[in-house]
């Protein structure tokens, strides 16, 4: 058998499921290839094929590479602890991934109609990847209090 | 990520880059576009054959390297292959501001005319 298929039959054999693999990252670019390798490791196991996963690991960068510019540099490093919480859950058919900053916040009203409709260099790109990659994206922040943003990548077979 | 460029022919700067581009990797790319640029080049191929990750912040750059490179009368074009790395280029809508193509060949010959177009309009084309 090749060896590809002996992985797959090993990570179905780990599936995980239905618990929440948690993450802490720095604010620092160079942690963000740690939270893309969560990502691909915990996706593998929850079911995702390749592509979804390579999906799912651009959305979820662009998630800290996010929450590092803006959570860290707007206003020093924020109110809150200079972290980035990852949480991974896989269900029966999707994998929720929830990327967390304690930092500046933002107005949601300000960036959902332009950054959403079409992407544009000038901020936004990498939110409008994250709507593009995943099935479904939720937003929470206000100034002061943190960004969440919880996605959702769905299995397909 | 590794990077190597090299200045083929006297006229084009290609960027080879070999592993995952992000926020982390993405300036030494920054800074060599940039410095190519203001030195006054102008033709660039940037060669992501042995890219297997890259995200908006890659593409931010590149984006820049290309509006730069067309102002002063060149061109960029980008080659890539892994479909992901496609992907991200074809949901940002960068694929024609990028010049993106997945055969080498082909990327290399659009900027061969390019320059041949140049430089018969009396524009030098170095």
């Amino acid at each position: 058998m090749p060896l590809r298929n002996r992985e797959t039959e090993a990570h179905k054999m780990v599936a995980i499921q239905g618990e929440t693999v948690e993450l802490r990252i720095p604010y620092d670019p160079k942690y963000i290839i740690v939270a893309r390798l969560v990502a691909g490791g915990v996706g593998a196991r929850a079911g995702l094929n390749i592509d979804d996963i390579d999906e799912l690991k651009v959305a979820v960068s662009e998630a800290c590479t996010n929450a590092i510019e803006h959570a860290a540099n707007d206003t020093g490093t924020g109110p809150g602890p200079a972290v980035i919480v990852l949480r991974f859950t896989p269900r029966d058919d999707e994998l929720q991934v929830e990327v967390e900053d304690y930092g500046a916040g933002f107005d949601l009203d300000q960036i959902k109609q332009p950054a959403l409709n079409e992407p544009s260099i000038e901020g936004g790109l990498g939110l409008f990847l994250i709507h593009q990659l995943t099935d479904e994206v939720d937003i929470q922040s206000a100034p002061g209090s943190g960004t969440k943003v919880i996605m959702t990548k769905r299995r397909t077979r | 990520m590794e990077m190597t460029s090299s200045l083929e022919n006297e006229w084009l700067n290609v960027f080879h880059l070999r592993g995952e581009i992000d926020a982390a990797t993405a300036p030494p790319l920054k800074e060599d576009l940039e410095r190519a640029l203001a030195e006054g080049q102008r033709w660039f191929l940037i060669d992501l054959l042995g890219t297997e990750y890259l995200d908006s912040v890659a593409v931010g750059i590149l984006i820049g390297g290309a509006k730069q490179a067309c102002e002063q009368g060149g061109m960029l074009a980008v080659v890539c292959q892994r479909p992901i790395v496609v992907k991200v280029f074809e949901i940002s809508g960068t694929k024609e501001l990028l010049n993106v193509h997945e055969s080498e060949a082909a990327a290399c010959r659009l900027l061969e005319a390019a320059r041949d177009a140049a430089a018969e309009s009396g524009d030098g084309g170095a």
